[in-house]
């Protein structure tokens, strides 16, 4: 058995004499009397005088178990099981310490937090010890090693362990273990130990797997959890679609509350152009989104901040997150169609007045901007204008386009790619050539759930009705999902092409089927872009006549949008990559810039190259810091805009408990476990209330004593002067 | 046995003696409720009948009888021949048995201000009795117990006697062992008449029915016996204090103790002692008293003296 506090066993078999020196020196010394009765005395003593001598002896052992238990709980002995690795390295140790420094670790309370518990347990750790070779590998989103293999510079493993701080971004406990498994390899003798410091959140260590380890390895445990783990925090700012200026966008704030009780917090909104703040009631362990509608009334890059005000909880860092958002102008639809936009009536025809309308309502607020001067629905002929005589757009309606050029397809894939919407309303066999040359393009990233093949004979495809349709989703969510069914029983579709279903497709992505089991409409994710296919003529289909057409459409044209509408912000330490928009041309003009929150490391903010495949610039940066909002400029103005916030996951602070990690998480082999907090605490509640009853039981004993010799003192005086 | 005209002649006074304090004592007689036997004529009821004293009552002649005794007027009126009885009053003799073994030392030092020892209080008191019986004109003894020797002095009616007793009790003094008993047969085999006696003792004695024994053959001889029981205080409840060494007043015991242990079965095992004696007591005949040494020796002896007077 170990113990903490050796020194006092020593003490305390020496003090363990006391009590029987104390037994015999303390026994009151008698003061002479004669007595006439002395024989009814003796009559009585020899019956008492076995069971005070048992007494006698049972108080002064228990004196000497008083002063043995004193000692005992001074010397705390650790009674529980010997951890797998001595915090003394032995020698020949092969020793890797894996040090969570994920922004969990500097929780805490009352001055003391996580990560100051975690520091002194890992210098414990890497104490002098002849022969021993150590790492600290620190784990983070990425782990790294002080040394790329184990060194027996403990001096500077203890140096690295000082200067280091947690940092705001996940633990991947993954990583982590891998490259600690990859130094453990590189050793063949000497005992192999791993000692993993850490909170052990469930969220980054619920996956922990020991498999990678060698077998032959010590595996322990040390936790530094918290005692109090009840935190708020904001863990998520969204739009519900990229803001277009002056259209109300949905702003939507999640807090959490981590906490076994209510919480009334008070939480401010600062974009800079506007201020607001709301309060709330969270209810215990529960997050719970707010939501602000928000104008913007100017273009371009918007970033402030989502904080909770006056909030004191063990985690102060998860109590703001950074807000980056781009406000863009209003839509821009470009109808390519080689039909002529006098022929009325005809499928572009009522395309464009459908779109016209779409957009108007959306712009019906900004017709004071210079922006909203120029028409919304542009139409190209895809024959006679140059491609890069097409006005840059959001959306491109192809109907009717004939057969596109490579050019024009490899532009549309593009396009698509960079987050831009297609509608591809397919009536003739040269579209299924083109959605071909497309698939082709897009490769992987242009997976149709239905081929289009050509019209088999004696089945012209005409009277058709809607079969089946998802009415829960858009675009015919809009219609209701109750009714959709009854407004499309009078649409008679026409035209078209019949589908066959593709195998790497979801069946889910096809929104309507026509009464001939052909697909009427699907839409699909293509790179960041949306594309839909209609598959009807809509100049013989009486769908643009009728009242669903126009909701339908505008519908469509928003959900189009939808996936380059907003990004969440990027968790700090986590490999960013962002397509930057077109003006972002000239890679050597591109310069990174911190507006709020940590410059990185030697100014690194990641590189930017043109790529090919994309036909754009693509910004990869693998270790963005934060919290905070970054920007890449092109002559002084934002090209693109990041903000980098703490992982929501390190928000909730509970932890994996002993017998999760010893059991479940040990895949088999023998662990140790060591805790500073809970346990530890409530042996140390144990041991030292242990010590106040000795103590307590001790002084009970001296007083007595004091008061027996002071009575005895008394009485012999007093008969000392009568005699 | 000591004859009284040849001890020398007595101081009249003794520092146990309080004649300012006995003065309101002095009216009152030491009689007892039974007939006694005396020498002389005096106040107390004689056991015979004879021809002197007060009319109690008639009886038919016999052969043999007084004939100066004979009511004449009886017989001449009815031709009957009747004596007349008269009740004798003859004179009290008393002995004061003293019991002076070391225990009645108890108490001489005590702790505090206690009454004193068992001795002295007998002393006061045997010296007020004395006086007072005395007084009534009747004759008192003393038979003094120790462990070797006793002392017996024999009962007289005289100052003189009273200036003797008075010396003999002021040099009183207790050591040695209670042999009780033993003075009880000497005092019995020296005694020609019967009479009062007065036993004084703790009866702690190693043999109480040996004592009670001696008491009975008294009672069996026609003896009135009135027995005081003394009792001291730190008898009854020991001293406060934690531990004391206890040494034996009649001998060389010893024994350690803490009071605390002790106490309570010593105080029932006391209790116990003083319900067997008092049982024997009444038991044999005795006229018993029991008195603790706490109450003023005046006190006790009013009480006493009221009841005897009855």
């Amino acid at each position: 058995m170990d113990f903490i506090n050796g020194w006092s066993i020593g003490i305390g078999i020496a003090a363990l004499a006391a009590p029987i020196a104390v037994h015999f020196l303390t026994k009151p010394k008698p003061i002479a009397y004669s007595l006439s009765t002395i024989h009814f005395l003796q009559e009585v003593i020899e019956q008492r005088r076995a069971r005070s001598r048992f007494r006698d002896l049972l108080i002064m052992l228990l004196r000497t178990l008083c002063i043995a238990l004193l000692a005992a709980a001074i010397a705390r002995p650790m009674l529980s099981a010997r951890p797998a690795v001595p915090i003394a390295a032995e020698q020949d140790s092969l020793r890797v310490i894996v040090l969570d420094v994920s922004q969990s670790m500097s929780a805490g309370s009352g001055g003391v937090s996580s990560w100051s518990t975690a520091v002194a347990s890992a210098l414990q750790y890497l104490d002098q010890g002849s022969g021993v070779r150590a790492a600290v590998i620190f784990a983070g989103a990425r782990s790294n090693s002080v040394f790329d293999s184990l060194s027996p510079n403990l001096a500077a493993l203890r140096e690295a362990v000082k200067q280091a701080v947690p940092r705001a971004e996940r633990a991947d406990s993954r990583s982590a273990l891998e490259l600690a498994a990859t130094l453990l390899d590189q050793e063949e003798s000497g005992r192999k130990e791993l000692v993993i410091i850490s909170d052990f959140q469930r969220s980054n260590w619920g996956t922990l797997l020991l498999d990678l380890i060698p077998s032959d390895t010590q595996v322990q445990f040390h936790s530094v959890a918290p005692h109090e783990t009840g935190n708020l925090a904001v863990t998520a700012v969204r739009f519900s679609m990229e803001p277009v200026i002056g259209q109300a966008t949905v702003m939507e704030i999640e807090l959490s509350n981590h906490m076994e009780r209510e919480a009334n917090v008070r939480c401010s909104i600062d974009l800079g152009v506007m201020n607001r703040t709301f309060e709330a009631k969270l209810m215990p362990q529960s997050t719970q989104t707010f939501s602000e509608s928000i104008v913007f009334h100017e273009i371009g890059w918007k970033h402030g901040w989502v904080r909770l005000e006056n909030n004191l909880d063990v985690l102060p860092e998860d109590d703001e997150r950074p807000v980056a958002i781009r406000v863009r102008p209003p839509v821009k639809v470009l109808l390519v169609s080689r039909q002529n936009s006098k022929e009325v009536p005809s499928s572009s025809f009522y395309l464009q007045q459908a779109l016209d309308i779409a957009m108007t309502v959306g712009e019906a607020e900004l017709r004071s901007d210079a922006e909203q001067l120029a028409s919304s629905v542009v139409r190209v002929h895809p024959g006679r204008d140059a491609l890069h005589d097409w006005p840059p757009c959001d959306v491109y309606v192809l109907d009717h386009p004939g057969s596109l050029s490579a050019e024009t397809c490899k532009f549309l894939a593009a396009q698509l790619r960079r987050g831009k919407g297609v509608l591809y309303v397919t009536t003739e066999l040269v579209d299924a050539v083109n959605l071909k040359e497309l698939e082709e393009i897009l490769g992987a990233d242009f997976q149709p759930p239905v081929n289009m093949v050509a019209e088999t004979g004696g089945h012209p495809r005409q009277d058709l009705f809607v079969r089946q349709v998802r009415g829960r989703e858009a675009p015919f969510q809009i219609l209701g999902s109750a009714n959709v069914t009854s407004l499309l029983r009078s649409v008679r579709f026409h035209g078209g092409l019949n589908t066959t279903a593709t195998q790497e497709g979801l069946k889910d992505q096809v929104k309507a089927e026509l009464s001939d089991r052909s697909a009427l409409l699907y839409c699909t994710v293509v790179g960041a872009g949306q594309m839909a296919v209609l598959n009807a003529d809509l100049g013989k289909s009486n769908w643009a006549v009728e009242p669903t057409f126009l909701p339908v459409m505008s519908e469509l044209i928003q959900s189009l949008l939808a996936s380059r509408s907003f990004r969440d912000p990027n968790s700090s330490g986590e490999p960013l990559v962002r397509i930057l928009p077109a003006t972002a041309n000239d890679v050597s003009k591109l310069a990174g810039e911190t507006i709020v929150g940590p410059a990185p490391s030697n100014g690194d903010f990641g590189q930017w190259n043109w790529v090919a495949s994309q036909n754009s610039v693509v910004w990869n940066w693998q270790e963005p810091p934060g919290p905070g909002i970054y920007s890449l400029g092109q002559d002084g103005a934002p090209v693109w805009m990041v903000a980098t916030s703490i992982p929501s996951i390190e928000s909730e602070l509970s932890s994996l408990n002993r017998e999760v990690l010893t059991g479940r998480m040990s895949g088999g082999r023998a662990v140790g476990y060591t805790s500073t907090e809970s346990d530890a605490e409530q042996d140390d509640t144990l041991w030292n209330w242990l010590i106040v009853a000795c103590l307590c039981g001790l002084f009970a004993e001296i007083g007595a004593a004091v008061e027996s010799n002071v009575r005895t003192l008394l009485c012999g005086r007093l008969n000392r002067k009568f005699q | 046995m000591i004859p009284s005209n040849v001890l020398p002649r007595a101081v009249e006074t003794s520092r146990f003696f309080e004649p300012a304090k006995l003065a309101g004592l002095e009216k009152m007689r030491f009689t007892t409720t039974r007939r006694v036997e005396g020498a002389y004529s005096g106040r107390h009821i004689a056991k015979r009948r004879g021809g002197a004293g007060e009319f109690v009552d008639y009886r038919e002649y016999s052969p043999g009888d007084d004939l100066r005794r004979l009511d004449w007027k009886a017989l001449g009126r009815t031709g009957r021949s009747y004596l007349k009885l008269f009740q004798d009053e003859t004179d009290l003799r008393c002995t004061l048995l003293l019991d002076c073994s070391g225990s009645m030392n108890h108490g001489s030092h005590s702790l505090g201000t206690g009454p004193g020892s068992k001795l002295q209080w007998m002393q006061y008191f045997a010296t007020a009795l004395t006086h007072l019986i005395i007084l009534g004109r009747d004759a008192v003894g003393l038979c003094v117990t120790q462990e070797t020797t006793s002392q017996t002095i024999v009962p007289v009616a005289s100052t003189r006697q009273r200036d003797l007793l008075f010396q003999t009790i002021e040099g009183l003094s207790a050591n040695g062992e209670t042999k009780l008993d033993r003075s009880l047969d000497d005092l019995l085999a020296q005694s020609k008449r019967r009479g009062v006696l007065l036993v004084l003792s703790d009866f702690i004695v190693p043999d109480l029915e040996a004592v009670v024994s001696g008491l009975r053959k008294f009672r069996a001889r026609g003896w009135e016996i009135i027995t005081l029981h003394l009792v001291h205080p730190e008898e009854e409840k020991l001293p406060s204090g934690n531990a004391f060494q206890f040494v034996d007043w009649e001998g060389s015991g010893r024994v350690s103790c803490q009071i605390a242990e002790v106490r309570q079965a010593y105080e029932e095992r006391f209790a116990q002692h003083l319900a067997v004696t008092r049982t024997a007591l009444y038991a044999v005949g005795c006229d018993y008293h029991l008195v603790r040494t706490a109450d003023h020796y005046l006190d006790v002896l009013r009480s006493f003296m009221v009841l005897r007077s009855a």
